[in-house]
């Protein structure tokens, strides 16, 4: 977080620096964002990442400081300001039930002041206001209610599509390490357990100049810090898994802990109701299916003005089938990540960080049968190092800038087969290292109250390097040629200068007119397979043959307020251009050899447009938000539709979201969930011919076909158990589709007996789910 | 194996949530569909005259009876197979225990490795042709039956064959038991391309049955002891694999859209569907022993 000055002070009057630290009452933890405000001087700031902040303060007799924040009692203080005067807050933690289910602004009008077009902020007690998927906190679920983020069908959270980009589009970053795949089974939960989840901080569009490599958006998701006072637990036991999160200080106000485990339990439920596993015959034998993560951080303030944090993350999804004693399936795949945080603040003026990351995502899969065996894995790693300088020097000038590098280790697919005694040759496995550096610098500033501007550019100069094996095809596609490189020597570099701008022309405190233009470049590419979308995409570095993604993003948005600032809303309408993008033209084992790689890529380009409208209520026993977009997302390849421009498979016309949060009492809170949006655009037969004695499908246009629109309503009870100083527990109750809509997940076909007909029918996934769950914290 | 590979994966995601399953009936509506198209199935092997069959396409939900079906077959088109050096008009035969019944034949030009032959199709006006080329057939270097591990009856027929290094190759193989098959039908897995295995002597097995993926453990996949059996097996060029690659892909995955690929099958015809393609074949006999 960073300082932001919102007025500037009389030359001729005497002025004293009033600093401060913001921390949790309870457990000592520093409190990010908090709004200190001094009525007195009508001047107010944000404290920082390290809760602290600074103000310029004029002499006077006495003045009043006030301190909120989202989930803490307001905090009001008299002060004789005569010196330069250091003050520490400890703010109080509301009651444990006492969530507040409005999205976070640090500043009561900042949707309207600052200069962020489409920045979101979510807390932990935003992300659990809605009803739970199978009990399960999701904090991507929350926010792909928001406007112009949308989901793939079935509700499920895989595929986080912002404003027509595709998932590989978004850096999501967990404690500013880079986490690839963000999924559990299939996408139908995220990575992320909402018990060690702080806030988070979504960028789709006016990305600011210290991120780049991604076009559609920046997910910044920070773990919580341990109490440096005192010990405590949370945790939640569920129907499918249970979650527990424990923290406190290792040395009292200097160091502390977190750490935090969820598990589910499927498997066990498997074993235990074997009769529950129905399905086809093929598959209905034994199948075990787990997840888990495992987090922490370690916290270290060695000084008021130091603070560093090492954070790690673990997490898994183990699949076993079991059809016969000689016939296994296995597909596990997981994130491990582990990054380190030093935040520095010599004075007021300056703020020092510096990140580093290890990040390696790993898919694999395997299967053996008598006569078969057949292996499969793909993977990412990154080593990433990132330092960043805040500057606050000229007034009314926030100025910052940043270097960086990350060394990318991509191994697309590793295959090994076997059909009886065959051993297929699939090559050996392939690494292919590349680097992006970068330097960045951005400046904050007002042209007047009125309008303020944000400028930045970004440099990024991109490397592929050996060892690396360069193959050389005839028109028959046979390998006539093949250049070796060495162990960091250059096969390709590409290097790009890349502007931001966003300005906002504030017409009073109750509304503003913001704008914003991004360009991007993407050195990493997901590549997705033709037909479904698995934990098999395959991330691919940029190379001679793959060229870095572009991307040109404009938005214009109208920002509103009203009754000081208890009712938010904006209306944007963008436009995102993407150029260069990939995808496969053919199954992942044409993909998966070195010298086929590239081969089996069509390159193309895509874009989309929008309107979004986005309405909030923020305060009172009633509160929630409203969210439509109406937006077109069209792709176009050279080799896919005989290179006519299609609907992208997640292109909605309409999308919208109304959730609801009433609290009744102490006791009870009620809470509702309501999505509709466009039926996903599919590829059909158009006809049947006759050929080699079957009858033969043949597809038509791309995408040029829907399904049924998507809706669904989700209702959550929570009632209070527990409300004391040792224990503070609840049950929560969620209704997953209330009125049971069957929603397509997939459409399938049948032939009749004599392949003359045609039956048509759709697959869906859950009716209405109940599920309860016990959450405790002591 | 791709195909396999993401319905297995997919599927076992929906086995993961059994509890939540369900299905529906129609959901899609306002579906356009394009006018017939010809559709031509022919070829050519060494040795012999071609064969080409001439149907046309139906909208893909129209409901038909077996009398429609009929008309499916087109018997009124004039084929003409040619060289650059001479062409012949192909006659009309029946061909009663089979569908379609009817089908195109040669007389005189047979085919010949290395030779280019054109195909031309006119039906009520409109013309379609298309080219092809015989390659050099190839040769097993040895063929034999061995049985399952757990079945003393019941096993696949194995091959060795060493694949030329100089030249990209393509393959497909094909059975006939007799007296049981009348015409030569493909094998289980019938299409091979030599990038996996290029200039290598291999080993791989025979199956029956080509029909769906899934049914690999059922019985009528295998060849049984002192079965009679012939192999053919076949080069061709790249048009004609690419087509019979993808029709084996389309097979295996007949019944869902959501993993199979949606990309037509590619053709080599102009104008029309379906492929005309040359076989450079060699034929083996074996009694399963």
């Amino acid at each position: 977080m960073f300082l932001c000055c919102i007025g500037s002070l009389s030359a001729q009057q005497r002025t004293y620096t009033l600093k401060g630290a913001i921390v949790d009452k309870r457990d000592s933890s520093a409190l990010t964002g908090v709004n200190v405000y001094i009525p007195e001087i009508n001047h107010g700031v944000s404290s920082d990442s390290l809760g602290t902040f600074t103000l310029k303060v004029p002499a006077l007799d006495s003045i009043t400081l006030k301190a909120s924040h989202l989930g803490y009692q307001p905090y009001q203080t008299s002060l004789l300001i005569s010196s330069d005067t250091y003050i520490n807050i400890p703010l109080t933690p509301r009651t444990y039930q006492q969530k507040e289910i409005m999205i976070r602004a640090s500043k009561q009008n900042n949707n309207i002041s600052s200069t962020a077009t489409s920045q979101t902020s979510l807390s932990a007690k935003n992300i659990q206001e809605i009803p739970h998927f199978m009990g399960e906190v999701d904090p991507l679920k929350t926010i792909q209610t928001l406007p112009g983020i949308q989901s793939a069908s079935s509700g499920s959270s895989q595929g986080l599509y912002v404003r027509g980009s595709t998932p590989g589009q978004n850096m999501i970053l967990l404690d500013n390490a880079h986490i690839y795949n963000p999924y559990h089974l299939m996408g139908l939960f995220s990575v992320f357990n909402g018990d060690a989840i702080k806030n988070i901080n979504l960028f789709k569009s006016g990305m600011p100049a210290k991120y780049g490599g991604r076009l559609a958006s920046v997910m910044e998701i920070d773990q919580k810090t341990g109490s440096f006072r005192e010990h405590s637990a949370t945790g939640g036991i569920g129907l499918i898994s249970s979650n527990l999160s424990i923290d406190g200080p290792l040395i009292k106000d200097k160091i502390s802990y977190m750490i935090s485990g969820r598990r589910t339990y499927l498997d066990l439920l498997g074993a235990v109701f074997p009769s529950m596993q129905t399905g086809s015959s093929v598959l209905s034998k034994a199948s075990d299916y787990a997840f888990y993560d495992f987090s922490g951080k370690i916290a270290f303030t060695p000084t008021s003005t130091h603070h560093i944090a090492l954070s790690f993350y673990k997490g898994k999804d183990i699949y076993g089938y079991q059809h016969s004693r000689q016939d296994q399936t296995d597909i596990n795949w997981g994130n491990t990540s582990i990054s380190l945080k030093w935040e520095h603040l010599p004075d007021d003026k300056i703020q020092l960080t510096h990140t580093f990351f290890l990040t390696n995502y790993q898919f694999d899969f395997n299967t053996h049968h008598k006569y078969y065996r057949f292996s499969l894995g793909s993977g990412a790693q990154d080593l990433n190092y990132n330092g960043n300088i805040s500057l606050r020097v000229l007034p009314g000038h926030t100025l910052k800038a940043g270097i960086g590098t990350t060394f990318h280790n991509f191994y697309p697919t590793e295959i090994n087969a076997q059909i009886f005694k065959l051993a297929l040759d699939f090559n050996q496995k392939t690494n292919i290292y590349s680097s992006e550096s970068f330097a960045y610098i951005s400046n904050r500033f007002k042209v007047s109250e009125r309008l303020k501007i944000r400028a930045g550019l970004r440099y990024t100069y991109y490397q592929h390097t050996g060892p690396y094996k360069d193959y050389i095809k005839n028109e028959q596609g046979k390998i006539i040629d093949t250049t070796s490189y060495n162990k960091l020597e250059t096969i390709s570099t590409y290097d790009h200068l890349a502007p931001r701008l966003s300005c906002r022309y504030m017409f009073n405190q109750q509304a503003s007119v913001k704008a914003s233009y991004t360009k991007n470049f993407q050195y990493v590419h997901l590549a997705s397979l033709p037909s479904v979308s698995l934990p098999t995409d395959i991330w691919l570095p940029s190379s001679r043959a793959i060229k870095p993604q572009i991307g040109h993003h404009f938005t214009v948005g109208y920002y509103r307020n009203f009754f000081s600032n208890r009712f938010k809303s904006y209306a944007q309408v963008y436009y995102k251009q993407m150029n260069q993008q990939i995808t496969f033209k053919k199954g992942i084992l044409n993909s998966t050899f070195e010298q086929n790689l590239m081969g089996n890529i069509t390159k193309g380009e895509g874009y989309s447009y929008g309107f979004e409208l986005f309405f909030k209520k923020r305060s009172g026993n009633l509160t929630g938000w409203l969210s439509y977009t109406l937006s077109r997302t069209m792709k176009q390849f050279e080799e896919l539709n005989n290179g006519a421009p299609f609907p992208a498979k997640y292109d909605r016309r309409h999308d919208l979201s109304v959730v609801a949060s009433y609290k009744i009492n102490r006791k009870w809170s009620f809470s509702a969930n309501f999505v509709y949006c466009t039926g996903e655009a599919i590829t059909l037969p158009v006809y049947r011919y006759l050929a080699g004695g079957a009858v033969i499908n043949q597809f038509g246009e791309r995408n040029a076909y829907r399904m049924p629109p998507y809706h669904r309503l989700d209702l959550g009870i929570t009632y209070q158990l527990h409300h004391n100083s040792t224990l503070q527990s609840n049950l929560d109750l969620s209704l997953y589709n209330v009125y049971s809509r069957a929603n397509p997940f997939y459409i399938y076909y049948q032939t009749t007996d004599d392949f003359m007909n045609i039956d048509i029918n759709q697959v869906s996934l859950f009716p209405l789910i109940p599920t309860v769950k016990w959450n405790f914290t002591f | 194996m791709y195909n396999w590979l993401t319905k297995y994966s997919l599927i076992s995601g929906l086995v993961l949530i059994f509890f939540t399953t369900c299905e529906e009936g129609p959901p899609i509506q306002n579906h356009k569909e394009p006018p017939s198209q010809i559709v031509v199935e022919g070829y050519i092997e060494q040795g012999k005259f071609p064969k080409v069959y001439v149907t046309k396409s139906i909208p893909f939900l129209e409901e038909i009876d077996s009398s429609d079906y009929q008309d499916l077959v087109i018997t009124k088109a004039k084929v003409t197979v040619s060289t650059d050096k001479t062409s012949e008009v192909l006659t009309l035969t029946r061909e009663s225990d089979n569908f379609p019944p009817f089908f195109y034949k040669g007389t005189a030009i047979k085919g010949v490795v290395g030779q280019t032959y054109h195909i031309e199709v006119i039906l009520k006006g409109d013309t379609i042709t298309a080219s092809t080329t015989i390659p050099k057939p190839p040769q097993f270097d040895s063929i034999w039956f061995e049985t399952a591990s757990d079945n003393d009856s019941l096993g696949g027929i194995h091959v060795q064959f060493t694949d030329n290094e100089n030249t990209k190759n393509y393959y497909r193989t094909f059975y006939k038991q007799i007296p049981q098959d009348n015409d030569y039908q493909p094998t289980y897995i019938n299409t091979y391309d030599d990038q996996y295995f290029n200039g290598e002597t291999i080993e791989f097995v025979l199956y029956k049955d080509f029909s769906s993926f899934s049914s690999i453990y059922e019985q009528s996949k295998f060849f049984r002891q002192n079965d009679t059996v012939m192999i053919k097996f076949c080069s061709l060029d790249h048009e004609h694999w690419q087509f019979w690659n993808a029709y084996q892909g389309k097979v295996l995955n007949i019944t869902s859209f959501s993993v199979s690929s949606t990309k037509p099958i590619p053709s080599n015809i102009n104008g029309g569907l379906g492929i005309w393609g040359g076989y450079g074949a060699t034929y083996y006999y074996l009694i399963t022993e």
